[in-house]
């Protein structure tokens, strides 16, 4: 059996990667096809067959009001994974557009990463608390809750980077022959702040699916009946004893997302350091390993 | 050479001061009024040591750096008083890096890096086969290259890459800094020949950046020694090279071992290695380490002498 | 085996496997250097030059497959454990390398490195080796050492820090040193001092000296005996004075002519890719002489010349 270690690749992707890839093409796909593929309807109670364990007819079970767990936790993918991946792609376009902004523009500088600053000292849960408090719990404050202190971080990544590039000789260059701010902007920055994004959006993501579990289980955020992983774990919890299927397939099905998020994140990371430190191997032995 | 009625480039008193330090303002005059010009088809050498002021001259020359005083006439027009004019004017004024700078955009395939120049001025299409096959012939490049990223190719076809980007815009004067630095001899030469062909073939001139005297020496037809941001010495290439007037620039000779094996005795004890803080005496800059050097070198800047038909001197005592 | 001979590079071939076919950075590299002897490897980039050095230093990838043997004071250095190798690195052979900013750390200050090394080499105590480090940078030829040993390294130039460098050469003593062009990335004038100061070192220390660079004339200034490299195989051996002044391989010949006169004249065509090497001699697409014999027979080293036409 091949020891797999970070080199081993499978079908030309790094197996991390690769794996951390399908599981998410699978999550989504499951949450898009949700109303198809999920055995049972997720609202439907069967109540004579409450709390029963994992059978041919309940994949997963029924909770305590008799509900088919599986079909829950399928359409849980939906807040879960939607709600993360349209919150991080809305923080990471922000994130980038100030970080880029500041470091070109250093007139901006100061007073964005000032206001960056002011941002970043929100503590997420706090917010959260206070925006269910001001607008009540459910979505619509939990994306804010989500966004608001989300998007510093990608911009003070993404400035460090720009800032980097910016001092690089291409960028001259292309100012020589001619290139307009937006054109060094979009040619120049954008492809070097890209792989950091990456990284920092895909683990985010994972973040954010915890965020949103963990106020679904304190019963601040998604509201039943719409079907939240954080919620059912909660729901599960008084029968852990007697039905402890509800509760773990929550917290699994939170686990692997988390996890093929991260693997992704984490093979984006790798590939882009190989890509671009190749050229520094080669120069130390002046050879070109083609 | 007959000279022209109007020089290509012109530049009178150029300055370029950068001012750092957060109490104590320490001002350093990288460029300190230089003043030369440049005919057609003509290549001008800048020659010094790193931190004389020559890589802040050619920059300035293609205007990515703003003079601190001083006036840049290309073709002659001020380039100070032309604002939207200018990028017109700079597609005719080309700058070629040194490889170490990383001048070649590491996300672009070589294909779209040698199209960048037109197309970033509107002038092509991104599929120009015709021109890309020009491009590569003119600098002997194959065409699997196309498909490369730029740190898959060598050090010399980066070069050649950015050559053909600079070319690509048929200028008429071309900054070339330090082309050929830190690459073996036989691809020096290559580049070299490369470059002397496209002067023959199109009229090219070069304001030629570099510390190496072989190159130099193969490429100049006028030569500038810079010694921290002025000129000391300027004139008919040949005539320096073969007579060498101030005494950095023969020290500087004698370095590159100009003639092959034989020290040239005397100069051993100027290389001091120069502390980084910028000090500025009122007289000569080489003062400090000139072994030549008198009461009046320290006191009084020397004016340009006039040591033979075009070569001149900056120096009280030669 | 002479006792005289302090390395002995016996038939070295450097291969690394790839998808495209295995790259043949050294073929049959067979060199020897006598006690006191200082001998450059001369070739372009990609010649294999610093394959060889980096193979006496076992510093070469993992994946690269090696054969051959490797002489020091006569124990073969190949088939070494890495940490008997560690012992060897450092104490009997040194390297220094074109970048020493790369090579410096950049969180201590070169004072407290150059004293590092010397507590390591000689056991040293701590004021000791700071007293020891100052004499090794005035030894250098740095100006005012006891200010200059608080600097850190990306504070000085590239030629001081090429000095600090040597200055830690100096603490090693090694007996064999090896340079990789070591003054290529500095100035003409700075590259003219270092170039004096290897010299004191190398003769002062009385070690064994291996410089690998492209710039003849370096070597010239450098070294006593030169071996001419091409596409992986050595070409040419013989003293510096006469392969340089009378080359007898049509590589240094071409090489040595590039820059000499007032016209470039480059060598036409392009080195071979290390994984499609031609047949016969590998130079002979670009040499003006080549015949027949050439392109089918791959010429041996005979009167210390890889060339038919010898």
């Amino acid at each position: 059996m091949r020891r797999i270690t970070a080199r081993t690749r499978f079908l030309g992707l790094p197996t991390g990667l690769f794996a951390g890839l399908w599981l998410m093409i699978l999550l989504v796909a499951a949450g898009v096809t949700a109303p198809w593929i999920s055995p049972h309807d997720p609202v439907e109670q069967h109540l004579e067959k409450r709390l029963s364990p994992p059978c041919p007819e309940f994949l997963l079970g029924t909770d305590a009001l008799g509900r088919c767990v599986a079909s829950r936790l399928i359409y849980g993918i939906r807040p879960s994974v939607g709600i993360s991946l349209s919150v991080t792609a809305l923080v990471a376009a922000v994130g980038m557009a100030v970080g880029m902004l500041s470091a070109y523009y250093r007139a901006l500088d100061n007073i964005m990463m000032r206001v960056t600053d002011c941002f970043f000292a929100f503590p997420a849960i706090v917010l959260a608390l206070v925006m269910i408090a001001i607008l009540g719990p459910g979505i619509k404050s939990l994306v804010i809750a989500l966004a608001v202190p989300g998007w510093p971080k990608y911009a003070r990544v993404v400035r460090s980077v720009a800032l980097s590039v910016k001092e690089r000789g291409f960028v001259e260059a292309t100012r020589a022959i001619g290139g307009r701010n937006t054109y060094i902007l979009c040619r120049c920055m954008l492809p070097a702040v890209w792989a950091p994004v990456m990284t920092i959006a895909t683990v985010g993501m994972g973040g954010k699916v915890i965020h949103i579990a963990s106020l679904g289980f304190l019963g601040l955020g998604v509201q039943p009946p719409t079907p939240e992983w954080g919620t059912i774990l909660n729901q599960g919890l008084p029968f852990l004893g007697i039905a402890p299927h509800i509760s773990l397939s929550a917290g699994a099905f939170i686990m692997i997302t988390v996890l093929s998020f991260t693997l992704v994140g984490e093979g984006l990371r790798e590939a882009a350091d190989a890509k671009h430190n190749a050229p520094a191997m080669e120069q130390l032995l002046k050879v070109q390993i083609p | 050479m007959s000279p022209e009625l109007t020089p290509l480039l012109s530049v009178k008193n150029l300055s370029r001061h950068f001012t750092s330090g957060l109490f104590r303002k320490v001002r350093v005059k990288a460029v300190d009024g230089v003043s030369f010009t440049l005919h057609k088809g003509e290549t001008l050498a800048i020659m010094g040591a790193s931190g004389s002021g020559k890589t802040t001259l050619g920059r300035l020359v293609v205007r990515l750096l703003e003079p601190t005083t001083g006036q840049v006439h290309f073709k002659g027009k001020d380039l100070a008083k032309l604002n939207g004019d200018l990028r017109g004017l700079r597609r005719s004024m080309q700058i070629i890096f040194q490889d170490a700078d990383g001048s070649l955009n590491p996300y672009m395939r070589v294909k779209r890096l040698l199209l960048e120049p037109r197309s970033v001025n509107g002038l092509n299409t991104l599929d120009d086969t015709d021109l890309l096959e020009e491009l590569l012939n003119m600098v002997n490049l194959t065409p699997d290259l196309l498909t490369r990223y730029p740190h898959e190719l060598s050090g010399g076809q980066r070069q050649r890459v950015g050559i053909a980007r600079a070319m690509s815009l048929n200028p008429e004067l071309i900054v070339a800094d330090e082309p050929a630095a830190s690459l073996d001899p036989s691809i020096q030469a290559q580049l070299m020949a490369l470059m002397r062909r496209i002067q023959k073939d199109r009229g090219v001139s070069y304001l030629f950046i570099s510390h190496d005297l072989r190159a130099v020496r193969m490429m100049a037809h006028r030569l500038a020694v810079m010694y921290r941001g002025r000129f000391v010495e300027y004139g008919n290439a040949h005539r320096i090279l073969s007579n060498p007037g101030h005494p950095y620039t023969r020290s500087l000779f004698a370095a590159s071992r100009f003639r092959h094996g034989t020290e040239v005795a005397g100069f051993e004890k100027l290389w001091i290695e120069e502390e980084k803080s910028r000090h500025h005496s009122a007289g000569c800059m080489f003062s400090q380490c000139c072994p030549y050097a008198g009461i009046i070198c320290r006191d009084a800047t020397p004016g340009g002498k006039r040591m033979a038909e075009d070569h001149r001197v900056w120096c009280h005592v030669v | 085996m002479t006792r005289n001979v302090l390395l002995h590079i016996e038939s070295l071939s450097v291969r690394f496997p790839t998808p495209e076919g295995p790259v043949r950075a050294a073929e049959r590299v067979t060199l020897t250097l006598e006690k006191g002897d200082s001998c450059c490897l001369v070739g372009e980039s990609g010649c294999g030059k610093t394959m060889v050095a980096m193979a006496v230093m076992r510093l070469l990838p993992s994946n690269a497959l090696i054969s051959g043997r490797i002489l020091f004071k006569g124990r073969d250095l190949l088939p070494l454990s890495e940490r008997s190798m560690r012992a060897v690195r450092g104490r009997d052979i040194a390297m220094i390398f074109e970048q020493p900013t790369a090579y410096l750390n950049p969180v201590f200050t070169i004072g407290d490195q150059i004293a590092e090394t010397v507590r390591i080499r000689d056991g040293l105590s701590r004021r000791n080796a700071k007293a020891k480090a100052i004499d090794l940078l005035h030894r250098a030829g740095i100006p005012s050492p006891d200010d200059r040993c608080r600097q850190y390294p990306h504070q000085l130039s590239g030629g001081m820090n090429q000095r600090v460098m040597i200055a830690m050469v100096l603490a090693l003593k090694p007996a064999l040193l090896i340079a990789d062009e070591p003054t290529t990335a500095l100035d003409a004038t700075v590259q003219c001092r270092i170039i004096d100061l290897l010299k004191r070192t190398v003769a002062e220390l009385g070690t064994t000296f291996l410089l690998i660079t492209h710039d003849y004339e370096t070597a010239s200034a450098l070294c006593t005996n030169a071996a001419v490299m091409y596409a992986g195989q050595i070409v040419e051996t013989g003293s510096v004075k006469r392969v340089f002044a009378d080359p007898g391989h049509p590589y240094t010949r071409a090489m040595v002519n590039a820059l000499r006169g007032d016209v470039p004249r480059p060598i036409p065509g392009r080195v071979p890719s290390l994984c499609h090497l031609p047949c016969g001699c590998r130079f002979h697409p670009r040499c003006s002489e080549a015949d027949v014999r050439c392109r089918v027979e791959a010429p041996a080293m005979e009167n210390r010349i890889r060339c038919h036409l010898n």
